[in-house]
């Protein structure tokens, strides 16, 4: 799938420095190195990318149909099989002080998801018995890899709805148990009204929550008594809840990670009384 | 004898070459036809379900001529290079064109999607027009005089 993303030039210099399997980031910025990531490490290139390189991972990432993805590319990022998702940066174009698209895109974030079968194991006391559950890490690490085996873990016994906005939790490698359903490429506020209503499900799996947008969503589940576990960005609980106080009243349970020694090292657990 | 089969023989070439003449000014307007139907169907696609390219062109279902374009198009595409029509049967104009339709789509974003479908749109609706006019002025006219110029033959026979 990274080939078809990179083309065979690009998906080779990045190999090189990195096993495939192992790959969980590659930045391509232009006029710059080649940098891939591992769970671990960084690693440079002698490559220096070109921008007509990043126009062509642009142009087979969207299937040569930039018109289709506007959305997507309002909010920072292009969707690709397999849960890949590319973060871009570029001039934004501003209408009216709303951020419509991003035009010459000079840098790309390509971020490989991988299944890390079992993680959630690790806070399984969390999970059974189950209450609102609220994963806290900071970018790269591994709040989307721990959800998905939450996921995993929780529709092994209960009916769970995955609204899964950026499509990263349905991937192709994935294992999860009989009982779930996903809702993917939809806005949370969009596709969380009628999920309710029509899905009944008992547990709902958010991706990452943004509370000043996702608040009113996040209240009125819990208050019709469906369950939720969900990521955020933060580095603490005392951060995530400072900022945000709803976040104490929804959540009984925190699950703090960094990315240091390696994305998905937990770094604290939290379960009120 | 050998006159009768001559005569035959001419005024059956006759009738075939304008006939002939005919149908290919018919295939070619058939395929702006086909040309101008592909982008209301795009318009269509692309408005309200966001369907790629690639499944626009791949889905489209379309005569023999025109396939054969848009396959050579996606073709083109998936290879990362431009696509082109190269298609005889029709004139510079028309697959410059078809051409650039194909290319814009590939490049627009959802702002300038609309700009493109509505110049293609016009475009193609005037290169509709000149093929149905070319199809009636020359193509018609020449099946008309090649069974002119049978019958004369015929006669001069006789």
């Amino acid at each position: 799938m990274l080939e078809e993303l990179l083309g065979a030039e690009l998906y080779a210099d990045a190999i090189r420095l990195c096993p495939p399997q192992k790959i969980c980031e590659i930045r391509l910025r232009a006029a710059r190195k080649l940098a891939v990531k591992d769970a671990f490490l960084s690693f440079l290139s002698e490559r220096t990318i070109a921008v007509e390189e990043i126009s062509s991972v642009i142009k087979r990432a969207t299937k040569n149909s930039l018109y289709a993805y506007q959305e997507e590319l309002r909010k920072g990022y292009l969707p690709f099989k397999g849960g890949i998702r590319i973060g871009v940066a570029g001039e934004g174009v501003v209408e009216r002080e709303r951020l419509i698209t991003y035009k010459n895109i000079t840098s790309l974030c390509i971020r490989v998801p991988h299944e890390v079968y079992g993680s959630a194991e690790k806070i399984s006391q969390l999970l059974n018995p189950f209450e609102n559950l609220l994963i806290i890490a900071p970018p790269f690490g591994g709040k989307t890899t721990l959800l998905r085996d939450v996921a995993r873990y929780l529709s092994l016994t209960s009916d769970v709805l995955a609204l899964d906005e950026r499509g990263e939790m349905n991937i192709p490698e994935a294992h999860f148990g009989e009982r779930i359903d996903f809702i993917s490429d939809t806005p949370k506020s969009l596709a969380a009204e009628g999920a309710l209503r029509a899905m009944s499900p008992e547990v709902i799996v958010f991706d990452e929550i943004f509370p000043p947008k996702d608040g009113g969503i996040l209240s009125e589940i819990a208050r019709s008594g469906i369950k939720i576990a969900a990521g955020i960005h933060a580095d603490s609980v005392e951060n995530a809840v400072g900022r945000y106080p709803e976040l104490n009243e929804l959540f009984r349970s925190f699950v703090v990670l960094s990315n240091k020694p390696r994305a998905g090292s937990i770094k604290s657990v939290v379960r009120k009384r | 004898m050998i006159k009768l089969v001559l005569m035959a023989v001419f005024m059956l070439l006759c009738i075939f070459s304008g006939l002939a003449a005919e149908a290919f000014f018919k295939s070619r307007a058939a395929v702006i036809n086909d040309f101008l139907s592909f982008i209301r169907y795009a318009k269509r696609e692309t408005e309200f379900l966001k369907t790629d390219v690639e499944s626009l062109m791949e889905e489209y279902s379309a005569g023999g001529e025109f396939k054969a374009i848009l396959d050579k198009a996606l073709t083109d595409i998936r290879a990362g290079k431009k696509a082109e029509c190269t298609s005889e049967r029709l004139k510079k104009e028309a697959r410059a064109e078809i051409s650039a339709f194909f290319n814009g789509l590939t490049e627009c974003d959802y702002y300038s999607k609309d700009a493109l479908f509505g110049y293609s749109e016009a475009a193609a609706e005037e290169l509709k027009q000149n093929a149905e006019k070319e199809l009636k002025q020359k193509g018609e006219l020449i099946k008309k005089l090649m069974f002119l110029l049978g019958v004369g033959l015929v006669v001069l026979l006789i």
